[in-house]
């Protein structure tokens, strides 16, 4: 996959767009990460239970 | 759109929830196992993924600050501002070539217009000095000999050409109490000076007239005065940074925005602007902007209509005017005869030559007939210049239109001085009205006053509401009174800005891309400083 944009060419209202469609895909990629959990709390909570 | 990214962010997708999580294999501790160990592969995925798009992102913006500075249209203000001098120029040229007084064009009667009871002292000083250096600038030195109106007068200017404040004011004090009007007693010598030196004023005025014909100056000054104004309305950068600073909002001018179609539904007969044909829609184009002219006109009428009104009411006096002038310019100059000869007696009891004696009783009678006399000039000056202003208006007929009337006012400005000082009625500073009086009646968008008869019982605001409805433009007299005007230029100012963008090398969907990504930019720059 290329990573570079010919941005140059194209026109504001793409760029605009791009941007809108960059922003929102970034959202999902955060939105997407898990957190795990470490060990130690792990075995805490279960010796809370 | 370009496929590339679209793509990506498609298998971005499918991958990531596509992944497997969980497993059905091995035991408790080895299914969670998996789990973590695939979580973190997913993540890894996932921030890789965040960098690529993070960096795309940055280029996105970095194009934006590009296209922000390359496309940003010239500024042209060091244009504007020589081609609004140039336009002064003219405009003074007008004045110098009108009718108007030469201590009018010269701005010696805003100098004494300053000068009333409420002057201070201070004050007082700073306006004699102006006027002096004034008097300088036109070749005359003026000496104390120019200031022997009363004997009061001398011996206050006396002590100001000495340069002494501190002199001058022990002066004042001394003499106040002899003669509380002393700062009227000056401005009726600087009047007295400005008759005094009228031929050299006038050569001094002739210098700095044009040479060409008053109907071409008056022609030229309206044709670049127009065009100056439309082309600084169409100006690209002014309209462009009135949407970037936010002065106007570029969501309110685009063709889907409601308000922007209220309005031209508004102002169009029928009430549905987009159903005219291209024909016609370009004839309401012309037409509004007609009508702009012509409301910005009406709406300085209605600043202006307390002038208008008095002048007419002067009119009524056509009939007993003859000669009342001109017998009360003949009472005033034989009374300024008396002020003269008065002055002459004061010297006389002062005493001349090396044997002089003087007559203190003597002396003390002339400076209280002295002040009495003054007293009774200015009072006469009022009545005359009244008379003056009354006679000018009823040398015209009954044919004489709107603009007849306002541009014999502005032959007195003792008179205009007089009603813009009526506060209730002229809010702003004589200066500012007087400008604006006299831009008015030069102005390049006289529609109506020129045309309308002086006498005439139609209601201006119905007979153009009127003939604009003929032209397809929906307005009716109470949109364009005098207390609703505004609310109407301003609908159509908002349109002639539309067909202004619309005229110009930019369009609309430009400036709002530009702002956009402007907002974009600037919200980085936030960013970057936090």
């Amino acid at each position: 996959m290329d990573n570079t944009l010919e941005l140059e060419k194209c026109s504001d209202e793409y760029l605009l767009t791009l941007y809108d469609i960059i922003n929102k895909h970034l959202k999902y990629l955060n939105d997407s990460i898990i957190e795990i959990a470490d060990e130690e709390e792990v075995e805490e909570e279960k010796e809370s239970e | 759109m370009d496929t590339s990214i679209v793509k990506k962010i498609e298998i971005d997708k499918n991958h990531i929830e596509n992944f497997p999580l969980e497993t059905e294999e091995g035991t408790k501790r080895a299914k969670e196992k998996y789990h973590i160990a695939q979580v973190e592969q997913r993540n890894s995925y996932v921030q890789k993924e965040i960098e690529i798009f993070e960096c795309h992102k940055k280029n996105v913006e970095e194009e934006m600050q590009k296209r922000l500075k390359l496309r940003m249209p010239n500024d042209k203000s060091d244009y504007f501002s020589v081609k609004e001098k140039e336009v002064s120029t003219l405009l003074n040229n007008v004045k110098f070539n009108s009718n108007i007084s030469n201590s009018f064009k010269l701005n010696l009667d805003f100098i004494l217009a300053k000068i009333n009871e409420e002057t201070s002292l201070e004050e007082l000083n700073d306006l004699i000095l102006d006027f002096i250096n004034k008097f300088r600038e036109f070749g005359i030195n003026l000496t104390i000999d120019d200031f022997k109106y009363s004997m009061f007068t001398e011996e206050y200017m006396m002590a100001f050409l000495e340069d002494d404040s501190n002199k001058s004011k022990e002066v004042f004090d001394n003499i106040y109490y002899s003669c509380p009007d002393l700062k009227m007693h000056i401005k009726m010598n600087l009047l007295d000076i400005i008759n005094k030196y009228d031929k050299e004023l006038s050569s001094y005025v002739e210098k700095l007239k044009s040479t060409e014909e008053f109907s071409e100056l008056i022609n030229k000054y309206s044709l670049e005065r127009a065009n100056l104004d439309e082309e600084v309305m169409r100006d690209e950068y002014t309209n462009l940074n009135s949407f970037l600073n936010k002065d106007l909002i570029i969501a309110n001018y685009l063709d889907d925005n409601q308000t922007l179609i209220k309005t031209y539904n508004d102002l169009c007969i029928g009430g549905d602007y987009n159903s005219l044909s291209i024909e016609d829609k370009d004839k309401f184009n012309v037409e509004i902007n007609s009508l702009f002219g012509v409301l910005n006109e009406l709406s300085t009428y209605y600043k202006f209509l307390p002038i208008i009104t008095n002048l007419l009411e002067r009119y009524k006096d056509k009939a007993t005017i003859k000669g009342t002038y001109s017998s009360k310019k003949k009472e005033y100059d034989k009374e300024n005869s008396i002020r003269e000869k008065l002055y002459k007696n004061y010297l006389k009891a002062n005493g001349i030559g090396f044997l002089a004696k003087k007559k203190p009783l003597k002396i003390k009678n002339i400076k209280l007939k002295m002040n009495e006399q003054v007293r009774k000039l200015i009072t006469l000056r009022d009545e005359l210049l009244d008379l003056e202003i009354t006679s000018k208006i009823c040398e015209l007929d009954e044919t004489a239109s709107i603009y007849d009337f306002f541009y014999r006012g502005l032959s007195s400005f003792e008179y205009l001085e007089k009603m813009f000082s009526d506060k209730e009625l002229f809010s702003d500073s004589l200066e500012d009205n007087i400008d604006a009086y006299f831009k008015y009646l030069y102005s390049p968008n006289n529609y109506f006053i020129r045309k309308t008869n002086a006498f005439s019982e139609d209601d201006i605001a119905t007979v153009i509401a009127d003939k604009y409805k003929l032209l397809g433009i929906a307005v009716n007299s109470e949109e364009i009174s005098s207390e609703t005007i505004s609310e109407k230029i301003k609908n159509i100012e908002f349109v002639k800005k539309v067909q202004s963008i619309d005229n110009s090398e930019i369009s609309r969907e430009f400036i709002d891309n530009m702002c956009k990504m402007n907002e974009i930019v600037k919200s980085l720059e936030v960013n970057n400083e936090q």
